[in-house]
């Protein structure tokens, strides 16, 4: 009877991890992705990246500032020439061993159209172009209506009422 | 009946084992998900609220501008082309119309005029709040760039045979054009001959292009 209970309580546990172990490996190959998807995902990532040969990550399109000093960034092919047109102004620089480049530049005042050219070794040529304006329209405006605020609510405390200060 | 107690032994045990594995498994992800939740507490803890209310605030009231031609103008509204396609600003909010200082009615704009908005995005639309009209091209000229070796070189312009096959390019040298060495710095005109390798920037002005920049791309040989 000890000995029928034993085996019985063997077989129980035995199927029991058995069980659990499957279910534990089913559980850990949803989460993991099989080596061959992994390679395939990378050659994706790097065809896109081949594809995009210039990312320019500023200035954005369409910026307003009121300074005129700009820093122009981006990144592309490592080693490439590249050149930055401020208007009809031009800036020659290299990318680095990363691709990554920078310009700092003096802006007109008003429009100014900044196209960025990069060469490969081949002598093709990729452009983006943005378009950064300096002015402090914005600015004026805004202190022009907290002026007029401003006397409105002086006019009204001329028109009866005392200000502290007279009290 | 040996076999009836036997058979519920074995279904108990096989039970246990199985029950508390599963509990197992649950208490590795509740832990996971703790930890992610605590994180992201920390980050709220030390987040600035006044930084964060800024950020949302330029994002919702973005300042923008554009440029283009007009090519239609009504009372209540100006077509314009620009280079990211036809666009039609919206009047209602009664912008300033401004050519050189001076302050003009929309009337006063003529199709073919080029003009800077400076507006805001406003719920998803956007909002012109100044119009710069200008009578001449806000266009900068058509600039090129140019990779490759010297084929003719005189006092008033140079032939380039491209890198990209086997083209020639050939382009004006003013006195304004900036002769350079491999490191950027001035040199002579006089330094550049045939089959110097060189990066050439210029600008097209229609009939000609001009030479703004000649960059050898090699160490120049009298250096």
């Amino acid at each position: 009877m000890k000995k029928e209970v034993l085996i019985a309580i063997f077989v129980g546990l035995s199927m029991g991890l058995i069980i659990t172990f499957g279910v534990y490996r089913v559980k850990n190959s949803i989460t993991e992705t099989p080596a061959a998807d992994l390679e395939e995902n990378q050659l994706e990532v790097e065809a896109t990246a081949a594809a995009t040969i210039l990312a320019l990550h500023s200035p954005e399109d369409g910026t307003i500032q009121t300074g005129t000093e700009l820093t122009v960034t981006g990144t592309t092919i490592p080693n490439a020439f590249v050149v930055l047109f401020v208007n009809d102004t031009d800036f020659i620089s290299n990318s680095d061993e990363s691709g990554n480049f920078s310009f700092k530049v003096e802006l007109e005042n008003g429009t100014n159209i900044l196209r960025v050219h990069v060469l490969n070794d081949d002598g093709g040529e990729t452009v983006e172009e943005r378009l950064v304006v300096v002015s402090d329209a914005f600015e004026k405006e805004a202190a022009a209506n907290e002026e007029a605020a401003t006397n409105e609510e002086t006019a009204v405390n001329q028109d009866g009422t005392k200000t502290e200060e007279q009290l | 009946m040996n076999l009836k107690k036997l058979l519920i032994l074995s279904v108990l045990s096989f039970s246990v084992i199985f029950t508390q594995s599963f509990f197992v498994f649950a208490i590795e992800e509740t832990n996971e998900a703790t930890s992610s939740s605590e994180s992201l507490k920390d980050i709220m803890k030390n987040a600035d609220l006044g930084k964060v209310n800024g950020a949302i605030n330029n994002l919702l009231n973005k300042k923008v501008a554009m440029i283009g031609k007009v090519t239609r103008i009504t009372d209540e509204s100006i077509t314009i082309t620009s280079l990211s396609g036809i666009k039609i600003l919206n009047l209602s909010s009664n912008p300033k119309i401004l050519k050189g200082s001076e302050e003009i009615a929309v009337g006063k704009i003529e199709v073919e005029n080029w003009v800077t908005v400076l507006g805001k995005i406003e719920d998803d639309e956007f909002t012109p709040h100044f119009i710069y009209v200008s009578v001449a091209t806000l266009r900068p000229k058509t600039q090129e760039v140019v990779i490759g070796t010297i084929t003719t070189i005189s006092i008033s312009e140079v032939t380039i045979k491209t890198r990209s096959g086997d083209e020639e390019k050939t382009l004006k040298l003013s006195k304004t054009t900036d002769y350079q060495d491999s490191d950027g710095e001035k040199v002579s005109a006089l330094s550049f001959s045939k089959d110097i390798n060189v990066l050439v920037t210029g600008t097209n002005d229609e009939i000609n292009t001009t030479a703004l920049t000649l960059r050898s791309l090699a160490p120049l040989s009298n250096e």
